[in-house]
């Protein structure tokens, strides 16, 4: 009797299921977060007889065969990349994307990150860096003495000296593209990194041809709905109980040959 | 002689295959595009027990296991490379080794070299029968048409995904992963021409019946509980059966 290793990975995959699920609910309100979703396929099958085996002389083939899966498996997390709302906030450097495409920030161990969230600061030297302190890469430095910044839709940044009305052209800010978004690899901190399945990252400016633009003064909310989750919610936790329902009558069945005499 | 108690224990081995069976069910009540399976059972008469009644006695045999063709429920997700297909035709894809396999799992993504694979890696075939390719700049953007016609906002086609039709697909194996794979390897790609229509930004869900999968494990406790009953009224008809023997001999 399998079904109770079977419904075990049932079980298993239902928690992963609801791990996924209350992860995108604990980050609904996460600056540029993209929902996951849990994806699940049957595992293998045990060919007990084969379909199209000759069963007689004359040629004759059997129509169907016996197929036993073993279980359920957990193939991936895929993102969701769709548009998160835009909130306005009138923060000179908030940034959001309208569109596809990532800001570029970099590690402190030298390797580059790339995140949606475009809620930046100004360090003690004046350079551009996200929440955590990490440089927006290409770099942007704010001149001393600076009284407003524009940063244009193609990402243009420009600052406002002392009291010149002439704005001064301090950067250009670029952002990347994949092939496959969804094969990034998550850091926590709002941070994606580049993988094999990703790809390598496409510099692009904004405004290019299937690149987004950047909006001043907006962050980009999660996409997380929340109904959706909650209904999800609802279905990985009667799929759990279906599962625990096939290991109790497994196990009473076994229970119930035991007892014979 | 002991008849009655193979009889009793061919519905018993038949009936923990069956709860096999329907355990994987449940277990994939959430894998995308999962179709349902289910044992056939058959009588097996044993012709040469015809020393008493000359009817024989029948044994059950589980015979095969078949596909519930059934569409699952097509779930919105907004992702613009999901398809979810409404009607009777199947995706085809290509797997590592080569070979090609059908599915109704329509959870794509594109890999680093701009080909539509699926999550666990099977290359997408199009229209055509050769892998699909998407220029990866507009692939966030396509409009995919009822008919599987992919084309970018600009209106250019990029092309179709192919949508195919499975007449003998009860006689293909099943090989995890959501792919069901011909027996000799290459299967033939017929165009589907029953009008089967690509839903964009869904997916179809397993159409794992929740009630009717309980119930069937229900079912088949008890019938597997009325098994065990008979082969003991059997021990105790023989034990019975001894002990009066003893006694009037």
């Amino acid at each position: 009797m399998k079904a109770l290793g079977i419904a075990a990975t049932g079980m298993m995959a239902q928690q992963t299921n609801v791990d996924v699920i209350s992860n995108n609910i604990a980050n609904a309100n996460t600056t540029g977060y993209k929902t996951a979703r849990a994806s699940f396929t049957d595992l293998v099958y045990e060919n007990l007889s084969r379909e199209g085996a000759v069963t007689a002389e004359e040629g004759n083939t059997r129509p169907v065969g016996l197929d036993v899966g073993l279980g359920v498996q957990a193939v991936g997390t895929v993102r969701l990349n769709t548009q998160g709302g835009l909130v306005q906030t009138q923060n000179q450097l908030d940034m959001a994307i309208d569109g596809r495409g990532y800001f570029t920030v970099n590690l402190p161990d030298g390797d580059q990150a790339y995140t949606r969230d475009g809620s930046f600061r100004l360090s003690a030297e004046g350079q551009v860096v996200n929440g955590s302190g990490y440089e927006i890469d290409p770099g942007v430095v704010l001149p001393a003495n600076t009284t407003k910044i524009e940063i244009s839709d193609t990402g243009i940044v420009s600052a406002f000296v002392d009291n010149d009305p002439v704005p001064v052209e301090i950067g250009q800010l670029t952002l990347a593209t994949f092939v496959n978004d969804a094969g990034m690899r998550p850091l926590g901190d709002n941070l994606l990194q580049a993988t094999v399945a990703s790809g390598d990252a496409i510099p692009s400016l904004p405004g290019d041809e299937g690149v987004g633009i950047l909006r001043q003064g907006y962050l980009e909310s999660s996409n997380v709905d929340i109904v959706r989750q909650i209904t999800d919610l609802i279905q990985a936790q009667r799929a759990y109980e279906m599962n625990s329902k096939a290991i109790s009558t497994a196990d009473e069945m076994m229970s119930a040959a035991n007892q014979i005499r | 002689m002991d008849n009655s108690t193979y009889v009793a224990l061919s519905q018993l081995t038949a009936l923990e295959r069956q709860l096999d069976v329907t355990a994987n069910n449940i277990a994939n009540a959430n894998s995308t595009g999962f179709k349902a399976e289910r044992v056939l059972f058959e009588s097996y008469l044993n012709p040469d027990s015809t020393d008493v009644t000359g009817e024989g006695t029948s044994y059950l045999i589980d015979r095969g296991s078949y596909l519930d063709d059934r569409s699952g429920v097509v779930l919105q997700t907004g992702n613009p490379l999901d398809m979810a297909l409404s009607g009777a035709g199947w995706f085809a894809y290509e797997l590592e080794d080569g070979q090609q396999a059908f599915g109704r799992d329509g959870n794509f993504v594109l890999d680093p070299q701009g080909r539509v694979v699926t999550t666990s890696g099977a290359q997408v075939l199009d229209a055509g029968g050769a892998p699909l390719a998407l220029p990866p700049a507009l692939a966030a953007t396509v409009a995919i048409s009822g008919d599987g016609v992919i084309s970018s906002q600009q209106g250019g086609v990029l092309g179709q995904i192919g949508i195919f039709a499975l007449p003998d697909r009860q006689s293909l194996g099943r090989a995890g992963g959501g792919m069901f794979v011909p027996e000799d390897g290459t299967a033939q790609l017929a165009p589907d021409d029953t009008g089967t229509e690509v839903i964009q930004g869904a997916l179809e869900a397993s159409n794992v019946q929740a009630v009717s999968e309980v119930t069937r494990l229900i079912d088949i406790q008890q019938a597997y509980q009325h098994a065990l009953n008979l082969i003991s009224s059997e021990d105790d008809l023989k034990k019975e059966m001894l002990s009066r023997i003893g006694q009037t001999s």
